[in-house]
């Protein structure tokens, strides 16, 4: 006769054999990773000789706290610009051709010398002087770069610019009118698209004037 | 239409024949449209607008776009992605881009997905809050922040689950998702089903389990999300960046996050879904299109109720009796025991003093196991399982007409039915995705739907007509129903020449069944059983749901084969969308006896008691087997009442609780000499055990399932079995090894393969054939042909033919006059029987934390009920102490109490030994039992925040139009022929 009952009566196992079990298994482990145990213990013992594991122990234990901290500390704007230049600076560089940047450089490093090997005494110098320069092979070819420069200045490349993100559109919503253009293959004609040509246009405008402008003094 | 279409698609002709949308075309190219609101199971829906393509010139939303013969597509043009581009930024304004600190982020997000195939590198509308709270219950919550609109959700649950909850409030300044007339998730009519949290295309509708689980960043604390969210939106330079980071964030979630397909364990429905799990953590269920029963569908047990897989109750290691209590042990001393015991008992008694039970709730393989150690290593018949409490007598009622014990078709039969019959089943709450088939159908394609119950429940208050017989008269109604089609000349008379065997003989028998007679007996007036044939006679189709409410009878068999023998008179077998659905109540009731847990049949049925068949057996086997059958679960407890049967070994099934008159059968147990119980929780019928052994659930085994419609489906390993438990079919092993079997199965797959060798009915089942989502549905032949629609050529009979098989009337158990409230019972939606499983899910445990009793208006104004009085009921055979809650569900003196409990409210207390005549199924629905008022005033039993309390706002679909009346809505394509000035 099992009459019912619901006494479950649990297994105690003796500590000091589950102790001994449980040494035994890490034990097994050990053996069976020696190898990795040893390059492991080397790169801690590297930590602690450097603080690291303070660190981390100290972080990891604050961890709520301290991700809350850096993270409020970094909503600022002056902190997000900062990462956000740091990005965009990184993208740049990957726009960026060398092969065609190397001989500019030179050409700048060579007029940068020639800036500062020049001597603000010179009585040579003059009006007339500048202006005789415009026959100089070396001054004409120097325009026909600028001049180069200048044209690509003036290239629309709107499509590719990647600076506006999203909160800082969303805090200036007149700027996403300026936006459309970007987004879709639409063929309106949005305002803004004009303002880098516009811009390049002044900018050779200028560049060309300066003979005149010493012309005239 | 099968006319071949030439369709110019980007600038290219093609030709093809299908009906379909140009999304679906375009998609079957491989060519890239986004499309966020469109879901395959869930069709156009028309909100997002990102389909938008060019047919013809004009701009159309792809989705809902049936393509036609001769029209020219464009899907590529600047002017289609302008206004694809419109609609995803309007998307965008209404989902915040957070993807690597979004619990989501795991390759399946498609905003995330059509940001990046779109190359969307900004957006012009800033996302902007909709100033509504995060709406959240115990199981999913809403996050209007993050939601589109595109009305998945809503489409789901109106159309699919047909629960009818939500909807998008068009009218507010910022739409967005509400519950009834915009109240809290728990103060709704939401089943928690879950459909929602599955369709969403994004993190709006979330399940609960994910949040702060699925990513590597996403536990972080609100008061840090925000800034971080802030610090992310300042510093991107354009989504792409944002996308990598996230999609190299979503691969590492691949490692931890594992995602094994199962099959559900709560009912005979078989739904299969992926569960996703961390370590034993379980964070979401995952249904798929592809599962053949469910696709996306799932109720909230299958979808939310898993709990108790991890709970702290799961039996964990063997449990000795010692006197009044139990030890735990270890498996080799309580192998040891059983050894033992069992060896003893043979020596001195001979086989048949011992007897097996199976269970309906584990594997195939695990029953055709525990039947090979009765039969083969003990040598005894005595081997059964739990479908002798429900469908047995179903069962009979085929074979006696048709001769297979299974569904005619399957579940997408029963959607396309022109008329759905559904006697004495309480489908929605016991079947709830096979009733959203039903409620879909009826709800959007004119199915029309009749119900005979005594109670009112969803699908009869959906009904198109709803009967309440008296109870235990179904076979009067059935009978005369079938009379009158006859008399009036609308039985099919060629199907019967063809296919039917004695149709004379049967038509005759139904002399008696006049429709006088049958109303005088089922109190149904005789228009409506006139509107029943009428109803019969007009549908080309009718197929027939029955379920507990016909079987528990003194004469379930005989009133499953009138509903047999009205199909058939009609000529409603062998044909799509027609036929008998006895719908399984247990993830493997139909797999249980189909791999031979009887007393008299071998797997597929096959007779002991043929020689050719029990030969085939013995050579495999190597061990000869007895041919006399052996006892049912019924007969075992007389048995040992009886002193004849000493030993019992049973597995998964809580028979202490759930057999009927549990007080016998309780006592019964007391008697047994020996009595091993292997189960995953220490329930009721544990506590009369001898030795307990602790089994693995679905999630830590592998293994397959039969369900409702004799579809096979493999459930995988998900988890390693807790603590000491182990798989059914490894104890099993055991126990028959320490017997001396010396079985070497080393995986599911090799019993499969032994079962399968040697029985025709699935002889070419086979895991390989059941890799993943694929399923098979008997009978299958050997070279793995299955059979959707079970009757195609002729009928399992001799001959080809079915057979007409008169059948009289067996009157209910009447009762003395005192015992005068009809006690009906059944399930409950939110719980698995007594509840032993689904009570371990918190949730569900605070919606519905108790039994009660559904007392009718009319007899709470008699004796002065209200919610909450406590009542005791007495029946003959025992008593039950209960709360009442008062409803229209229930009339007159009729009340209903669900098996929900296996406390002092379980109604097994009160059922009677009185048992089907056919199968000795117990007749659980034949008691009657007088009520004492026990205290008058008191706590509800069920909760305010139950779904029963909810207000639901029945629509079709989204209501797209209201959206579309909206006067801040443009359609993207005039939104860009004005810009173009087109």
């Amino acid at each position: 006769m099992a009459k019912a009952t619901t006494i479950i009566h649990k297994m105690e196992k003796d500590p000091k054999e589950l102790h001994e079990q449980q040494v035994k298994e890490i034990e097994s482990l050990l053996v069976e990773h020696k190898d990795s145990i040893e390059d492991v213990l080397t790169i801690i013992h590297q930590l602690r000789d450097r603080e690291v594991l303070n660190l981390a122990h100290g972080a990891l234990g604050q961890s709520e706290h301290v991700v809350h901290r850096i993270v409020t500390a970094m909503d600022t704007k002056e902190t997000t610009q900062s990462i956000k230049n740091a990005l965009l600076i990184f993208e740049l560089l990957g726009t960026v051709n060398m092969n065609e940047l190397e001989p500019i450089v030179l050409k700048l490093n060579h007029g940068i010398k020639m800036a500062a090997e020049y001597d603000h005494s010179d009585q040579n110098a003059g009006t007339l002087g500048l202006i005789r320069s415009l026959n100089d092979k070396e001054v004409i070819e120097g325009m026909n770069v600028l001049m180069k420069f200048v044209k690509g200045f003036g290239v629309d490349e709107a499509q590719e610019e990647k600076i506006e993100p999203q909160l800082e559109r969303f805090e200036h919503p007149e700027k996403e009118m300026g936006t459309q253009k970007r987004e879709s293959t639409s063929n309106t004609k949005p305002t803004r698209v004009y303002a880098p040509r516009l811009f390049g246009f002044i900018t050779g405008a200028l560049v060309l004037l300066v003979p005149l402008l010493i012309k005239k003094k | 239409m099968t006319q071949t279409m030439t369709v110019t698609i980007n600038g290219k002709r093609e030709m093809f024949k299908n009906n379909e949308s140009v999304l679906e075309r375009l998609q079957k190219m491989d060519m890239q449209v986004p499309s966020l609101c469109y879901h395959p199971s869930l069709g156009a829906i028309e909100t997002c607008d990102s389909c938008i393509v060019k047919v013809n010139g004009e701009f159309v939303r792809s989705c809902s776009t049936k393509i036609k013969d001769g029209d020219v597509v464009d899907s590529l043009g600047a002017d289609v992605h302008e206004a694809q581009l419109i609609a995803m930024d309007r998307m965008l304004g209404n989902h915040e881009l957070y993807c690597t600190v979004c619990d989501y982020n795991n390759g399946n997000c498609e905003i995330h997905n059509a940001v990046k195939e779109m190359k969307i590198s900004h957006q012009e509308t800033p996302h902007s809050t909709k100033e509504s709270t995060v709406n959240r219950n115990a199981f999913y919550r809403y996050d209007p922040d993050q939601c589109i609109l595109c009305g998945r959700c809503v489409e789901a649950c109106q159309d699919v689950q047909v629960t009818e909850t939500l909807s998008i409030d068009w009218n507010l300044k910022r739409p967005r998702v509400i519950w009834d007339k915009d109240t809290t998730i728990d103060d709704s009519s939401c089943v928690s089903c879950g459909h929602c949290s599955t369709v969403c295309p994004c993190n709006a509708m979330l399940e609960v389990g994910m949040e702060g689980e699925a990513g590597f960043l996403t536990g972080i604390k609100e008061e840090t999300f925000r800034p971080m969210v802030n610090i992310t939106k300042s510093v991107e330079t354009g989504y792409e960046s944002l996308m990598t980071i996230s999609d190299v964030e979503a691969s590492m979630r691949e490692e931890r996050i594992k995602k094994t397909k199962t099959v559900c364990t709560y009912c005979g429905v078989g739904c299969a879904f992926d569960v996703w799990t961390k370590d034993r953590k379980i964070l979401k269920i995952q249904p798929q299109a592809e599962a053949p029963a469910n696709g996306i569908s799932t109720c909230v047990k299958g979808k939310f109720g898993w709990d108790y897989v991890n709970s702290e109750e799961r039996l964990t290691k063997p449990l000795i009796r010692e006197g009044e209590s139990f030890r735990e042990a270890e498996w080799q001393e309580a192998l040891d025991l059983i050894e033992s015991k069992f060896k003893k008992t043979l020596n001195e008694k001979g086989s048949d003093a011992l007897a097996f039970i199976s269970s309906s709730k584990c594997t195939n393989e695990e029953s055709y196991l525990m039947q090979k150690l009765a039969r083969g290593v003990i040598g005894t018949n005595n081997i059964d399982n739990c479908s002798r409490y429900c469908q047995s007598p179903a069962t009979m009622g085929l074979w006696r007409t048709v001769g297979y014990g299974g569904d005619s078709g399957g579940i997408e039969d029963i959607a396309k039915a022109e008329l759905i019959i559904s006697i004495g089943s309480n489908t929605v709450e016991s079947h709830p995705v096979l009733s959203t088939r039903v409620k879909r159908a009826q709800k959007l394609n004119g199915q029309k739907v009749i119900v005979a119950d005594l109670r009112k429940h969803d699908l009869a208050e959906r009904s198109d007509l709803f009967v309440k017989p008296s109870p235990g008269s179904d076979l009067v109604w059935l009978s005369a129903v079938t009379k009158y089609i006859v008399d009036q000349g609308w039985h099919d008379v060629a199907f019967l020449e063809k296919h039917v065997s004695d149709v004379e003989e049967y038509l005759s028998s139904l002399a008696p069944y006049t429709l006088d007679y049958a109303a005088e007996v089922t109190h149904l007036t005789k228009d409506e059983l006139i509107t029943i044939a009428t109803m019969i006679h007009e549908a080309k189709t009718t197929a027939v749901l029955w379920a507990m409410g016909v079987t528990q009878h003194g004469g379930g068999s005989d009133t499953s084969t009138a509903i047999s023998n009205l199909l058939l008179v009609t000529g409603n077998y062998m044909k799509p969308g027609a036929g008998s659905y006895p719908l399984r109540g247990h993830n493997n009731v139909q797999g249980a006896s189909d791999f031979g847990s009887m007393p008299d049949r071998l797997p597929g049925y096959q007779y002991v008691t043929d020689d050719d068949v029990r030969s085939r057996f013995e050579a495999s086997w190597g061990v000869s087997l007895s041919s006399v059958p052996g006892l049912n679960n019924h007969e075992m407890v007389d048995s040992i009442h009886e002193g004849e049967l000493d030993v019992l070994y049973l597995k998964g099934e809580d028979m202490g609780i759930v057999d009927a008159n549990i007080n016998y059968v309780q006592s019964a147990f007391e008697k047994l000499s020996f009595f091993v119980v292997q189960d995953i929780f220490f329930t009721k019928t544990c506590q009369y055990a001898d030795v307990v052994l602790p089994a693995s659930p679905s999630l830590e085994k592998e293994g397959t399932f039969v369900n409702t419609e004799r579809r096979f489906q493999r459930l995988y390993q998900a988890l390693e079995p807790l603590g000491d438990s182990k798989p059914d079919w490894q104890i099993i092993k055991e126990i028959a090894n320490r017997m001396g079997a010396g079985w070497s199965y080393s995986h599911p797959s090799e019993i499969m393969a032994e079962a399968a060798s040697l029985t025709p009915l699935f002889a070419g089942v086979s895991y390989d054939r059941l890799e993943g989502y694929d399923s098979l549905q008997w009978p299958v032949k050997e070279d793995g042909t299955d059979t959707p629609l079970l009757f195609t050529d002729g009928f399992a009979l001799p001959g080809g033919k079915a057979r007409l098989w008169p059948v009289e009337w067996t009157k209910p158990l009447e009762f003395e006059e005192e015992y005068d409230l009809h006690v009906n019972n059944g399930r409950l939606l939110e719980h698995f029987h007594e509840g032993n499983m689904t009570y371990q899910t918190e949730g569900i445990k605070k919606k519905t934390p108790n039994v009660f009793l559904e007392v009718s208006h009319e007899l709470a104004n008699e004796r002065e009920l209200e919610d909450g009085t406590t009542v005791r009921l007495t029946s003959p055979y025992g008593s039950v102490k209960v709360d009442c809650i008062v409803t229209d569900r229930v009339v007159g003196k009729q009340v209903y109490l669900p098996m929900n409990t296996s406390g002092e409210g379980a109604i097994n207390y009160l059922t009677s030994s009185h048992s089907d005549k056919d199968t000795d199924t117990p007749a659980y629905k034949e008691i009657s039992a007088k009520m004492e008022v026990l205290k008058q005033k008191n706590q509800s039993p069920l909760p305010k925040t139950n779904h029963r309390y909810g207000n639901p706002q029945p629509q079709i679909g989204v209501k797209v139009e209201d959206k579309w009346a909206r006067s801040d809505y443009t359609f993207p394509g005039d939104l860009v022929k004005r810009r173009r000035g087109m």
